[in-house]
């Protein structure tokens, strides 16, 4: 039977089943069940779905997912989120768009301490809109930087889903977690030329207000207290790794632990904050494990029926360059992202672009570093990105989807200009991967 | 009957609640174990390898616990855009039949699971690893937690059939 046949009988029923409401999880383990019936030989053939689905999950590459978790749970519901809000907002002043800029600012550490991109959403539209209403700050300026800057945290380590991204794919999670950190911070930037550009062009988007002088000592004693605590956190993640005293895997537990252990320090990490952190952590955790295992047995039985292979060889036999063939990829991730979720689209299109991509010979690390930025751009894109319907849970009453719509547009565009960036200039993902480990 | 459907829904729902806190206790029991043995190799102690299979193992179990209970919940990830845009109608049919989609599938992975536990148990089939466990004390994992979202799945069916929407 010819690829597309085999490709059309699997995908078509999948997303049928996706679309009538199933959940994710169930949709890929349906398909897997007749698909290994059908393909593998009846009931040896689910015996071995079963085997293959014990091993995708009992993975300790895996481990991150759940341990960043904890780190976000705990960050959120300890308060430690909350402390770092104000402090920034005490360093801010006076500065035109200044809640804009500390919504990027905030989106920036959250992203440093937390790979939870909908917590940030949540905490952000939560404690800065209703302040930026009152402000006076139009919905631009006010919904906007929140959405942008919150999926930073799948840019900038812990990012769970660059885990997920690294397992289903079968890089090196410790590259892509490096790989990543330039482009988080260049769409930082990007956020935030943009707002102060759109600042000065339209003052009346942001208006200046008084507030308090701060003492700078009060400001110092504030961030002593609340953000130099956190390099601990930091450093328990991202420099453990660097120094190699830990895998990634084994440090989202010591990223974990710190926080925790911080938590505790500052007397807030009651048994209720800490089980319900736990619980939290577990199920959020279970939800993504199961639609891996599912996903990973799926592309295990795509690949036994040969039609991954020839979905290949049509692809390279495309008379268009390599480049653009690749472009066009990211480019589906984002218009895919706009109608699904991040990790459904991770689990159908990985299996398939990242052998093309390395038959092309490019860096996968380099593809992974764009692949993430896409994924964000989706969530963040109208009509149905996921981070708009959470924003519009948190905005004030009375926002319609229209205004995020618009507010969310602008930052979009940021997000294409550091697509377009990584894709003309590789090395803002590999020099630092190869300064790392060469 | 009303107050039989009732009661089984009460138990099976306090089951899948013990089974999700015990998954979340499992995960606290990794962190502290992978955590003790970074500082640990960090202080000089030699690396313990039974920290990377307990967990591995551990994984396993916390997802396949966890997982009824994330149904009974309706915590599942869905891609709701055309689902949402059903009439009240059309939603509670594809409910019906996404319930029992969903039954039939855990209810197979339930019995071949099961079938697969009783032939490793019967052969002593042991996983090739430093810690050398019983597979089957690891492949049961999934058919208890099928059999157990099996069940989720037949409950949500009857409430379908009451008309009550998820």
């Amino acid at each position: 039977m010819e690829w597309y046949y085999i490709i059309a009988i699997i995908l078509g029923p999948l997303f049928v089943l996706m679309f009538v409401g199933l959940p994710v999880a169930f949709s890929f383990l349906a398909v897997n069940i007749v698909g290994s019936f059908i393909l593998m030989g009846g009931l040896p053939g689910i015996k071995q779905l079963i085997l293959n689905s014990v091993d995708s999950v009992s993975s300790f590459v895996l481990i991150p997912i759940a341990l960043f978790m904890i780190m976000g749970e705990a960050m959120f519901r300890s308060g430690i989120a909350v402390d770092l809000m104000d402090t920034l907002d005490k360093w801010f002043g006076r500065l035109r768009g200044r809640l804009a800029l500390m919504a990027v600012g905030g989106g920036v550490l959250f992203s440093t301490l937390t790979g939870n991109s909908m917590g940030s959403i949540a905490l952000l539209g939560s404690s800065l809109t209703p302040e930026m209403e009152k402000r006076g700050y139009k919905k631009p300026m006010s919904l906007g930087p929140i959405l942008g800057s919150s999926g930073l945290a799948i840019m900038i380590p812990p990012s769970a889903l660059a885990v997920v991204l690294g397992v289903i794919a079968e890089l090196s999670i410790r590259r892509i977690l490096i790989g990543i950190i330039i482009p988080g911070l260049l769409m930082a930037l990007l956020y935030i030329i943009y707002i102060i550009g759109r600042c000065r062009l339209q003052p009346e988007l942001a208006p200046t207000f008084d507030v308090p002088k701060v003492p700078l000592s009060e400001k110092l004693s504030a961030s002593v207290i609340n953000i130099l605590p956190l390099t601990f956190v930091i450093f328990s993640v991202v420099g453990v790794i660097f120094l190699g005293i830990a895998t990634p895997s084994e440090a989202a537990a010591t990223g974990a632990f710190s926080v925790l252990i911080l938590a505790a320090l500052k007397r807030r990490l009651t048994f209720k904050v800490f089980g319900d952190t736990m619980f939290s952590s577990a199920n959020i955790s279970v939800m993504v494990l199961l639609i891996i295992s599912g996903a990973i047995t799926f592309s295990q039985l795509l690949a036994f029926t040969g039609a991954q292979y020839g979905m290949i060889d049509a692809v390279m036999s495309i008379d268009i360059s390599n480049g653009a063939i690749v472009f066009s990829m990211i480019m589906l991730v984002i218009l895919m992202g706009m109608f699904m979720g991040p990790l459904p689209i991770m689990l159908i299109t990985l299996p398939i672009f990242i052998p093309i991509v390395i038959q092309f010979g490019f860096d996968p690390i380099w593809f992974a570093a764009m692949y993430l930025v896409a994924i964000e751009t989706g969530a963040t894109s109208p009509p149905f990105g996921a981070a708009l319907f959470v924003m519009k849970g948190v905005a004030p009453k009375g926002t319609t989807m229209g205004d995020i719509y618009g507010a969310a547009l602008p930052f979009v565009i940021c997000d294409f200009i550091a697509i377009l960036l990584l894709f003309f200039i590789p090395e803002i993902v590999t020099y630092p991967v190869d300064l790392m480990f060469e | 009957m009303y107050s039989t459907f009732a009661k089984l829904s009460h138990f099976f729902s306090r089951l899948n609640l013990y089974c999700a806190i015990l998954g979340a206790a499992l995960l606290f029991f990794i962190a502290t174990i992978i955590c003790l043995e970074v500082t640990g190799r960090a202080l000089g102690a030699s690396s313990r390898l039974w920290v990377l299979e307990t967990s591995e193992y551990s994984l396993l179990y916390i997802t396949f616990l966890g997982t009824p209970y994330l149904l009974e919940k309706n915590m599942h990830v869905v891609i709701d855009i055309v689902y949402t845009n059903f009439t009240n109608t059309w939603r509670l049919i594809f409910q019906a039949l996404n319930s029992i989609i969903g039954f039939l599938v855990c209810i197979i992975l339930a019995i071949v699971g099961v079938i697969v536990v009783v032939e490793q148990y019967g052969l002593g089939v042991r996983e090739i690893t430093v810690m050398r466990p019983h597979s089957w004390w690891l492949t049961a994992s999934l058919p208890l937690g099928a059999g157990l979202m099996a069940i989720q799945f037949l409950e949500q069916f009857i409430r379908t059939l009451k008309g009550k929407a998820l």
